[in-house]
């Protein structure tokens, strides 16, 4: 009870660590919520929209990457940004900018599969009468996204909350710097092994907070609806 | 005297299609002639929606050949400004009904009030104005039926692939829509469309298509 108390004084009191770590966290996911979906979106909506050879196999793909484990994902961007890699130049390895190429790359495969997958909930005679009225590619994605937008806004919420979430590509990508690329993940993680349980309990605290607003919103998208 | 030869409409030769290897169409054959309106009948299952949306152009890839004036259909492009589809419920988007009749116009870039004029003079050809700043979807179904016949005939379509127009509606809204799918016919539209209500078979089909389990048994 006396670490749960601390770490309630830690987050109430404006401990200036622990509050930087956080708004840090949500820097990073807003980033990376916002490069995954923007690619991820259309090409969720481009696979539930189009009639190919190959589509189902693509679905599977598609499913099958969200399954990748974190440190998959951090092995293979550490590998495109490190100083031998090809974007070695961009300076992105435990820096800022690898923590977000990581959960970016994490997160696209799940905002594709969740706006694939909530799209086909949609009726099916939206996407024929359009068709049918002569509506092209570019016109049905965007009407088709625009009857979806709370599908989008679902898949935006997952993203953000796996994002932020996440430790591996964070700890592989960011090293864990203090006062740079620090996550509340990689606290919790850097806290605990430490034995040094208050910070590493406000962090869980907030974490389960913000995973809980990201479910509500999602289910309240959802009721809107 | 030489007889002058009138293209066909459509020509189905051994068309047959399924859905995820589940069978819908088996072999089917037919020419349906322009100005002479179809009925599809048979019952529920038996393939009319699947043939209907064939000749839309909505499913495929198909087995066998299916022409549209002459064409392979899925070689024909600018289908979808000819033969127009039309759900049993069909499906409104969102904003008024204008908005609605207009949008195809919308979609081939046509100015917002040039497609809004054309929207009103149309839908007061069919009795619709009162209903042009209502929210389309909240409309009866009759109401609805009616308007996606003036938002399919904004585009300039000839032919149109009705599925089961008159279902689940009130007398009234019946007699309404098929008032008005007779006075496209008079008007020399191509009408396929599908149903079980004998009463609008005979009221609109020159001839009919009867389906069961996927094949034509006409």
């Amino acid at each position: 009870m006396g670490a749960l108390a601390e770490a309630w004084a830690l987050l109430s009191g404006g401990d200036r660590e622990t509050w930087w770590t956080i708004l840090n966290t949500l820097r990073f996911s807003a980033w990376s919520t916002t490069l995954s979906f923007l690619p991820g979106a259309p090409l969720g909506a481009a696979l539930y929209l189009g009639r190919f050879r190959g589509k189902r196999a693509a679905v599977s793909l598609l499913n099958a990457t969200m399954a990748v484990p974190t440190v998959v994902v951090g092995l293979f961007v550490y590998s495109m940004i490190s100083r031998s890699g090809p974007l070695g130049g961009l300076g992105f390895l435990y820096a800022p900018g690898g923590v977000v190429a990581g959960q970016s790359v994490l997160a696209l495969p799940l905002v594709a599969a969740m706006t694939f997958t909530g799209l086909q909930k949609l009726d099916p005679r939206y996407h024929e009468t359009l068709l049918a009225l002569g509506a092209g590619p570019m016109r049905r994605l965007a009407a088709i996204l625009r009857e979806g937008r709370f599908v989008l806004l679902q898949a935006l919420l997952g993203a953000f909350g796996r994002v932020t979430g996440e430790v591996g590509v964070s700890m592989m990508l960011g090293g864990n710097i203090r006062w740079y690329t620090r996550t509340m993940t990689t606290t919790i993680a850097l806290d605990a092994g430490k034995g040094e349980f208050e910070r590493a309990l406000s962090l869980g605290i907030t974490l389960l907070a913000i995973a809980l607003l990201v479910n509500f919103l999602s289910h309240l998208a959802v009721f809107d609806e | 005297m030489s007889k002058i030869k009138v293209m066909p409409l459509y020509v189905a030769r051994g068309l047959s299609f399924s859905y995820d290897r589940k069978p819908a169409l088996r072999s089917v054959s037919a020419v349906i002639e322009p100005g002479r309106s179809a009925a599809l009948t048979g019952p529920n299952g038996s393939g009319k929606t699947t043939f209907l949306k064939l000749l839309a152009g909505l499913v495929g890839p198909y087995r066998g050949s299916l022409l549209f004036m002459g064409r392979e259909l899925s070689e024909a492009r600018g289908l979808r400004g000819k033969a127009m589809y039309l759900h049993q419920h069909p499906v409104m988007f969102r904003g008024s009904v204008r908005d609605n009749i207009a949008y195809p116009l919308r979609l081939r870039r046509v100015g917002r009030d040039e497609a809004a004029a054309k929207a009103e003079a149309l839908a007061a050809e069919f009795g619709l104005s009162g209903l042009l700043d209502r929210q389309a979807n909240r409309l009866s179904g009759g109401e609805t039926q009616r308007v996606a016949l003036v938002r399919a005939l904004i585009t300039g379509a000839k032919t149109l692939l009705l599925d089961e127009p008159t279902s689940s509606m009130d007398a009234g809204s019946v007699a309404l829509v098929t008032e008005a799918l007779a006075a496209l016919k008079a008007r020399g539209l191509n009408l396929i469309f599908s149903a079980h209500d004998e009463e609008l078979v005979r009221a609109l089909a020159d001839r009919e298509l009867r389906f069961s389990a996927g094949a034509l048994e006409e």
